[in-house]
C-alpha cells in the first residue's frame, strides 16, 4: 500500500494521521468533548493491514463512503483518489491512508464505548444488533448480516482489540 | 511549525479538490483485492451474492438500452435455453456482467459459444475475425458472464434450467469514456426465473454477503409475490430496444 522504495512512508502516514485528524476536528467543529468521550488509539499499522482493506471493498464505492461530500469518506485504489495525480491503481498513498484511518477512527466515538460505535452499528444487520444503514443493497442485505463476519470482526478488533461478544 | 501547517492546509485543500476513481478496465480487476484497487470478488453483476451493482460507482450517464431476448420467466426442468443480450448504439463504449444462480449460489450450467463460432455481433467491434468480445470467470460455485468493452453488440448464452428457481442479474455500463465512473450509464436487471410445475416450499430465508457467496439474505417474501405475478424486482430497470 505504500510506494515502494518509500523509507518515509510509515512515518508519514502517522504523522499525516495526526494533523489531518486535527484538522478533521477543526472542520467540523468539533472540540476533543470533555468527560467520558474519548478517542480510541486504534492501530494505525492494524489499520492499514485488516481494517482498509475492509473499508475499500465494502464502503468506498463512489456512491457510498467514496463520496467526498461524507465526513466518512475512504480514498484509494479503485476507488476515490486524493490527489488528481495519483493515478488510478496507484498503491493507496500515505495522505489516502492517513484520512481514511482519521475518518474510520472518528467513526469509533461512542458515548457507549468503541463496541457501540457507528462504523461497528452501522454496517451490521439490525437482527444482528446493528442500526439502519444506507448501505443495504436492493436484495435486502446489510454489509455485514453477522456478528461473525470476518470483515466485521476485523473492524471489531480494530475498535476494542477483542473478540466481538456471540451474537 | 509553518511547514506542519502548510501541509495540513494542503492536505485539507486536497480533501476538497480529490479526483474521481476510474472503472475496471481489465476485467481480471474483479477478482483483485481491494488493497490492489479490485473489486475483492465482487462482480457487480447485482446479484443476492453481489448485492450492489454497477451502478455502486458509475453514474450520471444516459441508461443503456438493452434487450434480454429469449430469457425465460418459467422454466421446463433441465430444459435448454438460449438468451441473447443486445444492447443498442455498439459504437458507445458499453460493458456488462451477468450470471444466473440458484437459492445455494450455485450457477447452472450455463455455456458460451466456442470462440471459433461466435457471431460478428459477439467480436470486438463487430467484425467476423475480431477477438471474442465475450468471457466467462468462474469463481467457487459462481460463473459470471461479460463483455468487454470493445464495440461488440451482443452477448449470447444457453443454460439448462434445474428444477429450483434460479436468478438472473446483469449490469450493463454505458461509458462516456472519460475513464472516470461519472457520466456513466447504468441498466441493472434482477429477476427470478421459477421452474415449471413444481414448488418450492414456502419462507425459506437466504442470505447474500457480498464477495463469499456463502449462503445470503433476501426478501423471498417479496421476491415470491413478484414471481406470482411474473413481476421482476421493483428495483430492476428495464429497457428495450424499439
Amino acid at each position: 500500500m505504500v510506494k515502494q522504495g518509500s523509507a518515509a512512508g510509515p512515518l508519514r502516514f502517522a504523522v499525516a494521521a495526526k494533523m489531518l485528524f486535527g484538522a478533521s476536528l477543526l472542520l467540523t467543529g468539533c472540540a476533543l468533548p470533555e468527560g467520558d468521550l474519548v478517542v480510541p488509539e486504534a492501530d494505525p499499522a492494524a489499520f492499514e493491514l485488516t481494517v482498509y482493506p475492509v473499508l475499500l471493498a465494502s464502503c468506498g464505492f463512489p456512491a457510498c463512503h467514496g463520496n467526498p461530500n461524507r465526513f466518512f469518506a475512504v480514498y484509494g485504489p479503485g476507488r476515490r483518489r486524493l490527489s488528481p495525480s495519483t493515478l488510478p491503481y496507484d498503491p493507496a498513498t500515505p495522505e489516502e491512508l492517513a484520512l481514511s484511518y482519521t475518518r474510520a477512527r472518528s467513526m469509533l466515538i461512542s458515548e457507549e464505548g468503541p463496541r457501540k460505535a457507528p462504523l461497528l452499528r452501522k454496517p451490521l444487520a439490525v437482527e444482528a444488533g446493528g442500526a439502519a444503514h444506507g448501505g443495504d443493497d436492493p436484495w435486502g442485505g446489510p454489509i455485514f448480516r453477522t456478528k461473525r463476519d470476518p470483515r466485521y470482526e476485523a473492524l471489531f478488533y480494530w475498535a476494542t482489540a477483542s473478540a466481538p461478544e456471540e451474537p | 511549525m509553518r511547514k506542519g501547517w502548510a501541509m495540513a492546509a494542503a492536505l485539507v485543500l486536497s480533501v476538497l479538490c480529490s479526483a474521481p476513481a476510474d472503472g475496471f478496465s481489465d476485467p481480471a480487476l474483479f477478482a483483485a483485492p481491494a488493497a490492489m484497487g479490485g473489486g475483492a470478488g465482487r462482480f457487480f453483476t447485482g446479484s443476492p451474492v453481489d448485492g450492489h451493482a454497477c451502478a455502486v460507482c458509475h453514474s450520471g450517464g444516459l441508461a443503456p438500452r438493452v434487450a434480454f431476448e429469449g430469457l425465460p420467466d418459467v422454466t421446463e426442468p433441465f430444459a435448454r435455453y438460449d438468451v441473447k443480450v443486445r444492447w443498442a448504439q455498439p459504437e458507445v463504449s458499453h460493458a456488462l456482467q451477468l450470471e444466473l444462480m440458484s437459492l445455494s449460489g450455485e450457477h447452472p450450467e450455463v455455456e458460451l459459444s466456442d470462440a471459433d463460432a461466435l457471431p460478428p455481433e459477439a467480436r470486438c467491434e463487430g467484425e467476423p475475425d475480431g477477438p471474442p468480445a465475450v468471457y466467462a470467470v468462474d469463481v467457487g460455485k459462481r460463473r459470471v458472464l461479460g463483455v468487454q468493452d470493445c464495440g461488440a453488440r451482443a452477448l449470447s448464452f444457453s443454460f439448462v434450467a434445474p428444477a429450483k428457481p434460479l436468478y438472473f442479474a446483469a449490469s450493463v455500463v454505458r461509458s462516456d469514456r472519460s475513464a472516470t465512473p461519472e457520466g456513466d450509464g447504468v441498466l441493472e436487471h434482477r429477476s427470478v426465473i421459477a421452474p415449471l410445475n413444481t414448488s418450492f416450499a414456502g419462507a425459506c430465508s437466504f442470505a447474500a454477503p457480498a464477495g463469499d457467496g456463502a449462503g445470503w439474505v433476501a426478501g423471498l417474501g417479496t421476491l415470491l409475490l413478484q414471481l406470482a405475478f411474473r413481476r421482476l424486482s421493483p428495483r430492476a430497470q428495464r429497457r428495450r430496444l424499439e
